[in-house]
Formats: structure tokens, sequence, C-alpha cells
């Protein structure tokens, strides 16, 4: 899978072999009909927004071979959040291009208005009606072929994940051609269109629609308007816009808007008929439990309670043992500390097998540590995914977010740090406000524990105490919204209207999330186990040069006497610059061999999971968001983390907290 | 008091203890028109001079002595040159106001006139003939809107204070629907182009059905097979009529 920069360059054409890009509304499966299409897993859950960046990958049939682009969900092609910006600047930037639209059958009103936006585009398009079954079952029938009459293009229906019509939509590629669907507009508004479809210059798709999106009023037009059109030209749309605007009193985008659903609806009657079924399944009972004003906050807590007992008791404690006890500890090591002993440099020795040995260290954390927990909170994690839970928690957090100066759309980018905090930082795309985007990056940064990290704490709290787990829980969370509240106050801006899809509950996929879990695994080895390899170098290095002693001398101050923590969790407060789950491991260690009492634990567990943003983080907050304000956030979290570590460090002595 | 034994002239919004001529002559309202006007002017701010009123008010050739009249009955005072209301005046020009707007209102969205000259001329017709209570049955029928099709303020009435609900309501903003019910939009009340975008992408637009699923913790509406969460803000915006 290769992930494009996302470039503000648009509209040039770069397309040599023939491409097909999928595009559809959020959350209708474009993923799964790209990974059958292609081969390359890419990730796929029960939510929207789970692609924000454009993935390619190459299929071949028909005897040739195809370029196939997967885009970000968008409902609209005059964009509002950046990851729809990705898609329509996409679709702008190409010529000889096939779109190969994705839509939800239960929500084909919604889908036509993208299908009719790219019929005004002009190139070649084939409608996939995906999730037909589930249409079915909600009594939805679609006249696939009168459609496809109305439309001027192949209609196909397919159950992407059951693989179901994909052959069809294979055959149909080749017969793909523009859509006839166009809405038409109000005369005043269509001389309009003329007039500044004259003016503008050249674009790989058809001008009409480019002059649609500038008459929507879209901003993020605006920057390409004005280096590509001559002097003067600007200022002359502008004026257009305006003046068509000063004849309607509702906004030009709204106006555009409805005539194209009318037409929608009078289409929609000719091709959908809709019985009413009682569709109370058990999904649809779950689904609403778990966003019910009552039932919701316990179900959350039985849930996080689910994962403590999965991750933190069975992953952490009876998995890790076999392996870290049996398997490393009596078989593996030993057996490598003897094979070593014949190496007649003790300075390679100590490398290998000493106090921060690559074996006895490196790789003992990651394969018999990390990799059990981790592997299983990603099960865990994709089990959740998969159901369509998480969204539902956004139901549940809006007041709240509202509070913190975000809405509760941001409680998607920040549960999905859970998994990975540096892909979470990514996901805050879907976000609509700079603030909003800029917050969530903080928070993600600075108190969302990612999984790898994740699962060590829960293992660590797992073996000390359920109390344990609770305290910590509550720490962080409250210092999410003591922190947020504080930062919502001082980072300018304002939060975006809350309108979020709330997919339908389902039944988790085996195969996906089992094909996902590995995914996450294969991953982790590549991509943790050489920083986990690396890092253990440095210390080793650092070590052996004294620059270790004395790091650990200068952070006594700090450590022994503000927290009150021995000294080597310095050690461990290092490694997690290098990757917080390596940080994390190295106080399991120190908890294994009895160096923490309970308050210990939870004050280093607290810094661990505060601390600054792993590096591979920290490169993505620069990516999104520029240099200046990555180190600013490092600068605001690094004192930050000390200090509510502290905090909490007072608190539990003044409780007496025994465990 | 002179003006008012004239009892043609200014009859808006206030009882008229003469029972109403049936030839009832509207274009006899220059007292009200020029209420209305220096009501408006005020909204965008600046102040109010005789001279900006004779220059708005070119089609009524006594202006001065128009506000003479209106000056001694109370409705306005003059200082200098500036002109503002009194107590008696504002009130006055805030009922016709309201019902103007309301007028608008009514005949944009519910009876769908669409001819822009249409809507004006017979909103300035009706201002003046209907009656306080009648003007507040409308706005509740209405669901109390706040703004007119142009997006001025509508004045609120009492009815609009307690939201009492004397007319059954035909029209409710979203939030008001209990969960389980659906209504059909009838129109979306915002100025906020971002706001009327997403709401256009959704689907949300006059004319479509939306089902209310539940209140609490956050508003959860169904459109078509959609589930969409929502602010409250947003639902307050979008005035719908139950269906079933």
């Amino acid at each position: 899978m290769h992930h494009d920069s996302h470039d503000k360059i648009i509209l040039k054409d770069v397309a040599a072999v023939p491409t097909i890009a999928l595009v559809g509304n959020p959350n209708v499966g474009k993923s799964v009909i790209f990974s059958l299409l292609t081969g390359n897993y890419v990730t796929v859950s029960n939510y929207p927004g789970t692609t924000v960046e454009i993935a390619k990958g190459t299929s071949s049939f028909d005897g040739g071979a195809y370029r196939i682009i997967d885009t970000p969900g968008a409902n609209s092609l005059t964009p509002r959040s950046e990851d729809e910006k990705v898609t329509r600047d996409l679709l702008l930037s190409q010529n000889s291009m096939t779109v190969v639209q994705v839509a939800d059958s239960k929500n084909l009103r919604r889908s036509l208005i993208l299908t009719s936006q790219l019929a005004e585009m002009g190139m070649p398009m084939v409608l996939v009606l995906n999730m037909a079954d589930e249409a079915k079952s909600a009594g939805i029938s679609i006249d696939a072929k009168k459609l496809a009459e109305r439309l001027g293009v192949p209609v196909v229906e397919t159950v992407a994940t059951e693989k179901r019509g994909i052959n069809k939509l294979i055959a149909s590629i080749a017969l793909a051609r523009s859509c006839s669907f166009k809405a038409s507009n109000h005369p005043y508004i269509r001389s309009s269109l003329e007039k500044i479809t004259d003016i503008l210059p050249a674009v790989p798709v058809a001008k009409q629609s480019v002059a649609a999106m500038i008459l929507a009023s879209d901003e993020s037009l605006h920057e390409w308007l004005r280096t590509t059109c001559a002097d003067g030209q600007f200022d002359t749309i502008e004026a257009i816009v305006k003046e068509t605007q000063s004849h309607f009193r509702e906004p030009l985008g709204y106006l555009m808007g409805r005539r194209r659903l009318d037409e929608i609806d009078s289409l929609l009657h000719d091709v959908m008929t809709t019985e009413q079924i009682d569709r109370s399944s058990w999904m649809s009972v779950a689904g609403n439990l778990s966003q019910h004003p009552v039932f919701g906050i316990p179900i959350l807590c039985l849930v996080l309670y689910l994962i403590y007992l999965f991750v933190g008791k069975f992953a952490a404690g009876t998995c890790v043992n076999f392996i870290e006890e049996s398997i490393f500890g009596h078989y593996i090591n030993p057996a490598v500390v003897w094979l070593v002993s014949y190496l007649p440099i003790p300075l390679l020795r100590d490398l290998l097998v000493g106090k921060f040995g690559l074996i006895t260290m490196g790789l003992t954390y990651s394969i018999a540590i990390v990799l059990p927990i981790v592997g299983f909170f990603f099960l865990a994690f994709g089990i959740l995914e998969d159901t369509g839970y998480l969204p539902r928690l956004t139901i549940m957090a809006n007041k709240g977010f509202k509070v913190l100066g975000m809405n509760g759309k941001a409680v998607l980018p920040i549960v999905l740090g859970l998994g990975c905090v540096t892909m979470a930082t990514l996901t805050t795309r879907i976000l609509d406000t700079k603030k909003e985007r800029i917050m969530a990056t903080f928070l993600l940064a600075l108190s969302i524990p990612c999984s790898a990290q994740l699962g060590v704490i829960l293992g660590i709290l797992g073996k000390l105490s359920l109390s344990a787990f609770v305290i910590f829980v509550l720490v962080i969370l409250s210092q999410l919204l003591v922190v947020g509240f504080l930062a919502g106050k001082l980072v300018p801006g304002r939060a975006s209207d809350f309108i979020i899809e709330i997919p339908p509950f389902r039944l988790p996929q085996l195969s996906n999330v089992i094909l996902k879990t590995i995914s996450r695994i294969e991953w982790f080895l590549k991509e943790a186990v050489p920083i986990f390899l690396l890092g253990t170098f440095v210390l080793f290095v650092a070590d052996k040069t004294g620059v270790l002693d004395a790091l650990v001398a200068a952070a006594k101050p700090v450590v022994v006497t503000l927290l009150m923590l021995p000294q080597e969790t310095a050690v461990a407060f290092v490694m997690g610059f290098l990757r917080r789950d390596y940080g994390a491991a190295g106080l399991y260690r120190l908890y294994e061999d009895g160096l923490l009492n309970p308050i210990q634990v939870i004050v280093s567990l607290v810094i661990v999971t505060l601390f600054v943003p792993c590096i591979a983080n920290f490169f993505v907050i620069i990516k999104e968001h520029g240099l200046k304000k990555a180190l600013a956030m490092t600068v605001v979290i690094f004192p930050l983390a000390v200090c509510i570590g502290a905090i909490v460090n007072i608190i539990l002595r003044m409780l007496h907290y025994s465990g | 008091m002179a003006w008012r034994n004239r009892g043609r002239r200014w009859r808006g919004g206030r009882l008229v203890s003469k029972p109403k001529p049936s030839n009832f002559d509207y274009r006899q309202t220059d007292v009200d028109e020029l209420l209305e006007l220096i009501y408006t002017l005020m909204e965008s701010g600046g102040e109010i001079t005789v001279e900006k009123l004779k220059m708005k008010n070119e089609q009524v050739p006594d202006t001065d002595e128009l506000l003479a009249e209106m000056v001694a009955a109370g409705l306005i005072s003059t200082n200098k040159n500036v002109v503002s209301f009194t107590e008696q005046g504002r009130v006055e020009a805030e009922k016709l106001i309201r019902a103007h707007r309301l007028a608008e209102r009514l005949l944009t969205d519910v009876l769908l006139v669409e001819e822009e000259r249409d809507i004006e001329n017979q909103a300035c017709e009706m201002e003046h003939i209907l009656k306080p209570e009648i003007v507040d049955n409308i706005c509740t029928i209405l669901g109390h809107p706040r703004t007119c099709p142009h997006g001025h303020e509508i004045p609120p009435g009492a009815c609009c204070m307690d939201r009492k609900r004397t007319a059954a309501p035909a029209v409710l903003t979203l939030d008001e629907l209990r969960s389980g019910e659906s209504g059909r939009i009838l129109y979306i009340e915002t100025t906020d182009h971002a706001r009327l975008d997403k709401l256009t992408t959704f689907g949300i637009l006059p004319g479509t059905i939306v089902r209310m699923h539940q209140r609490q913790p956050s508003l959860v509406v169904l459109v078509g097979e959609t589930q969409l969460a929502l602010d409250r803000e947003i639902a307050q915006n979008i005035h719908v009529v139950k269906t079933e």
C-alpha cells in the first residue's frame, strides 16, 4: 500500500496507465472493493473516515493493467473538510480516469447527490449499489436496469463483503460512460454558470462542474483560481458570483442543491420502492442500547472492563507469563547466553545479552512482552471497529466535547488514537475546523496511550489490581477534560457543527477482524521491533559511555525527589521518547522485578502515558501542522506530564493508597 | 387629537375604535409605512434624519406634515433633525414589522408563493389588516420563526415568550419532535453557508421526511436509512410539519 502525501497542487494531469478511482459517500465499502480489485489490504472499519488518504494499487483484467485509487469518503464535491478535499482534488487533477462510484443501496438518495456532481464533471463512470443485501432486508428494492437507463451508466449490485457482484463490476468497467443525469438550474444561475465557464482556463474535467463549485462558494478553490487565472479574471469571476447571489435570498449552493435533490427525488420515485418492514433485529437493539442515555454509560464501562479482562488479565497475564518466563526465560535467553559466552569480545557479549542486550532486552521486550499484548488488543479493537460501536460514542460524548470547544465528532480520532496515535493524527482530517484539528492532535499527543502502550499498561495494572486500573482511567480522563478545557480557551477559532452519520450496528465479520489484526501485527513487527532494537542499541551505547548515568543523575531531582520514583524509571522515560510502548515495557520489567510499589506504578504509568509523543507521531504532527506547532506542543506536554504525575503522587500518598 | 379622528391614516396593528370601512384602502397608511421605514433604517444602524426620511419616502410628498402629526401623536420625537421613536412608537412599529415579516414567512413557506413581487405586495397589504391576536396565531402556527425569509429578525410577540399553544402549531422545529415522531421539512432557517451545505449533502432539505430516533444525550434522527446525530442548535433551524 502506498500513501500519497496530500499535495496542495491540484488540477494537473499525471495519468499514464488507465486509472480507476473509487469514489463514494463515507462508509459505503470503497475500501472493501479496493481490496477485492487489487488484492492489497487496506484498513476497513464500520465508521466513516477510516480512509483519510489516497491508497493506490494495481490490478489487471480484460487483458490490461489498471491503476486503482481508493479515496476518502466524500458526501459532496464542494468540500467542507480536509478528507473531502483530498477526493475532490484527485478528481480534478486527472483526465482519462474512470470513476467507480460506490453507493450504499440503503441510502441511494444521498449517493445520487454525488452522482449528479460526478455527472457534471463528465468522466466515464459506473455506479455500484453496494450492500444490496442490507437494502433488501430494509424493504428497499431498486430497479437497477431502469436506473442504469435513466443515468446512462452501468449500474451493478454488489455485496462486497461477500464478494458478490465483483465480477460483474469488473465486466462493466469497460462499458463506463459519462452520466447523463444532470440537475437543471434556475435560468439565472445557468447563465452565470455559462459566463464563468467562458472565463475559466482549461481543466481536465468539464469546466461547467468547476463553475458550479465556484458558484456554490467553494473557498477551497480560491487559491487555485488565483494562481491559474489571468489578471482580473479572478475578480470578474468573484463579481459574477456576488452579482448572482444578490438575486437570491438563499445561498446559491443551497439553491443548486435543492434543485438537484428535487430531480433525484423524482428519479427515485420511478426506480425505487420501499416497503415498511419491522426491523427490530438484535443488532439494531444492541446499537440503540449502546447509544441510550441511561444504558450507554454502563455499556461503555462494561466494554472497558471486558477489554481489561481480555488484554490485561488474559493476554498480559497468562500469555506473557508463558512466553516471557517459559519460552524466553527458560529456553531462548539461557540458550543465547550460553552460545554468546563463546564470543571472545566481552563488549559484544554485553551488546547481545547484557543489561541492555539486543536479545535480552530488545527482543524480549518486543516479542515476549509487547507483541502478545498488542496482538490481543488489536483483536479486541478490530472487533469494536467492525461493530460500529465507536461512532456511537460520539452521541454520548458530544455534550462533553462541546465544553472543550470541539464537538462529538472529535471522539473518533481520539478513540482511534487508542489504536495508533500516529494514524489517528491523520484521521483528525475528518474534523472541519482548524481549531478542532489542532486540539485533537494535541490531546492525542498528550493523553492518549497507543495500543501497544495501553496493552502493556493494562498488563501491569492487570497484575496489580482493578482499583489501580480504575484510578488510572479516571486520572487520564479527568486531565483530558481539564487540559482540553484550557486548550479550548487558548486555541483560537470555533467548533464546527455536529452532524455525523451513525453507521448500522453489525455483527463483526470474523474474516475482516482477523485480516485486520494480522496486518496490524505485521505492521508492528516491521515498524516497532526495529525501533526496539535500535533503542536498545542507543541505550547500550549511552550506558557504556556513561551518558545514561549522567542523564539518570540529572533527572534524579525530578524523578526521585519530586515524583518519589526509583531512579531506574528515568531510563524507562528515556525509552518512551523512542516509542511509548518501549517505555511502558521498561516499567513492566521494573514492576516485575518488584522495584515499584502501587503508587509508583500509577504515577509512572500516568507520566509515560502523558509523555512527549513518540518520534513517528512527532513527524506526522510536523507534516499536518508544521514544525513550529509540533515543537510548541512538545514543549507544553513535557512539564505538564511531570506536573500531573506529581499531583497524582501527592493525592495517592495522602490517601495512603496501597493497591 | 387630530390624527386620531382621521381614523384611516393609521390603523396598523392596533385596535381601531370604529368598525373598519369595507372598502378599506391600504394605500392610506402613510403613518404605518413611515413607522416601518424608520424601524428598518434603525436596524441597519446610523442616525435617522428628516432629510434621510424624505429621500427614502419620495412617493409621499407631505413627509414633513406626517412627521409633525406623528410627533403630536407621541409616536416619535425629533431632536434638531434627528428622528427617534418614543416607547409607544417603537411598540407600534414592531407590531407592523412583525406582521409583515410573519406574513412573508407564511406566504413563502406554507402557501408556497414563489414570485418575490407577489410575496412583497401581499405582505405589505396583510400587515395593516391583521389583528395582533391573529398575528400571534400565525406566529404559533409557523412555530415562532425568528427570522423572515430575507434573514431579518422578527420582533417576538407574547406568544413567543411563553410559547403557549393557543393555536395548535402546525410547524415545529425539528428538536420539538418526540422520539418516534416524523416530520416533513418545510424550511431551514439559517444563513450559515457551511451549515446549509452540510445539511444539503446529508439530504436534509425542504420536502425531506425526518424521523426522531432519540433525543438524549444528543439528537439522533433518521433520514431514509441514515442515522444522523446532530446538535440541538442545528435542529432548531429546521422547521417541520408533523406527518402521520
